[in-house]
């Protein structure tokens, strides 16, 4: 069975714990879940009005 | 004849390459695209929306019946069970390669994490850790004995969980394969049999899609229950 091979054993082992240790828990902590929402909301939005160039 | 065929279907499991590159590496990098980090709003789409709900709720879920100490490994959980079941399900797409195939990457994340509960409960209550290789209300004349059964359990468990999800995997995608080989070549001899057999395949595969989520969900659940005992 080429699974019981043993030579990139210890390769696959480390290149998966890199990924869910380097990779996946900074994209599961980016789900945030606010309580309060008006913590967004006091984030303004930018103040510039859309101008166009030529008028 | 005969034998080289049936070798080779165990074949898929080989570590590919393809122009110098191990694809188990493309594999295991790749698929965390499909989780893009949210945006700053109140309401993101429907893809993220769907997906920060199933982590939490998730999470939530798992995390009932531990105590706080056991919730230092929300993170932890959450992030295996993301792992194992993305891996799983698109290793069901055709010319896919699926790593949670390969025993290496199994026993590497079963053995680590369940011995990390088990020196967790062995450096913070000892003798409940230890306590857990007796049971309860057991005759004395067999305590030498059952206390052997517990220790032997105790370190199957690793075992018994990495190649839980390996040979899981693993029979499903070689049934695949035989099924669908089968009505591959019944085509041109049998049609109405390649039918039924390509209906077969259809529900085979939809178990397999079951399969995929459902070891990935008890692999994560038992390493919870068995962080339970420990914490």
């Amino acid at each position: 069975m080429p699974q019981l091979l043993p030579t990139p054993w210890f390769t696959i082992f480390i290149y998966a714990w890199m990924v869910l240790l380097a990779v996946i828990p900074l994209k599961i902590l980016s789900y945030v879940y606010p309580n309060h929402n008006y913590l967004r909301g006091l984030q303004k939005p930018s103040e510039h009005s859309w101008f166009w160039p030529w008028s | 004849l005969v034998l080289t065929l049936v070798l080779s279907f165990f074949d898929q499991f080989l570590s590919p390459t393809f122009l110098g590159i191990p694809l188990i590496a493309v594999a295991l990098a790749l698929p965390w695209v499909m989780f893009p980090a949210l945006p700053s709003q109140w309401l993101p789409n429907r893809q993220l929306l769907l997906q920060s709900w199933f982590i939490n709720r998730f999470t939530q879920q798992l995390l009932l019946p531990l105590n706080t100490g056991g919730h230092k490994w929300a993170l932890l959980f959450a992030s295996l069970m993301l792992f194992l079941i993305t891996l799983n399900m698109l290793g069901l797409l055709p010319y896919t390669f699926t790593p949670t195939t390969q025993l290496s990457l199994n026993l590497g994340l079963a053995v680590p994490l369940w011995l990390a509960t088990v020196i967790i409960g062995l450096r913070n209550q000892t003798t409940v850790a230890l306590g857990h290789l007796l049971p309860e209300g057991t005759p004395t004349p067999l305590i030498p004995v059952l206390v052997i059964i517990e220790t032997i359990s105790l370190f199957i468990r690793p075992l018994a969980l990495g190649v839980r999800l390996t040979a899981n995997l693993t029979a499903g995608h070689l049934l695949i394969q035989l099924i669908a080989t089968a009505a591959f070549v019944l085509l041109p001899l049998m049609p109405a049999v390649a039918a039924l057999t390509a209906v077969l395949l259809l529900l085979l595969t939809l178990l397999e899609v079951a399969v995929a989520m459902i070891q990935a969900y008890v692999f994560v659940l038992l390493l919870s229950l068995y962080l339970q005992e420990n914490i």
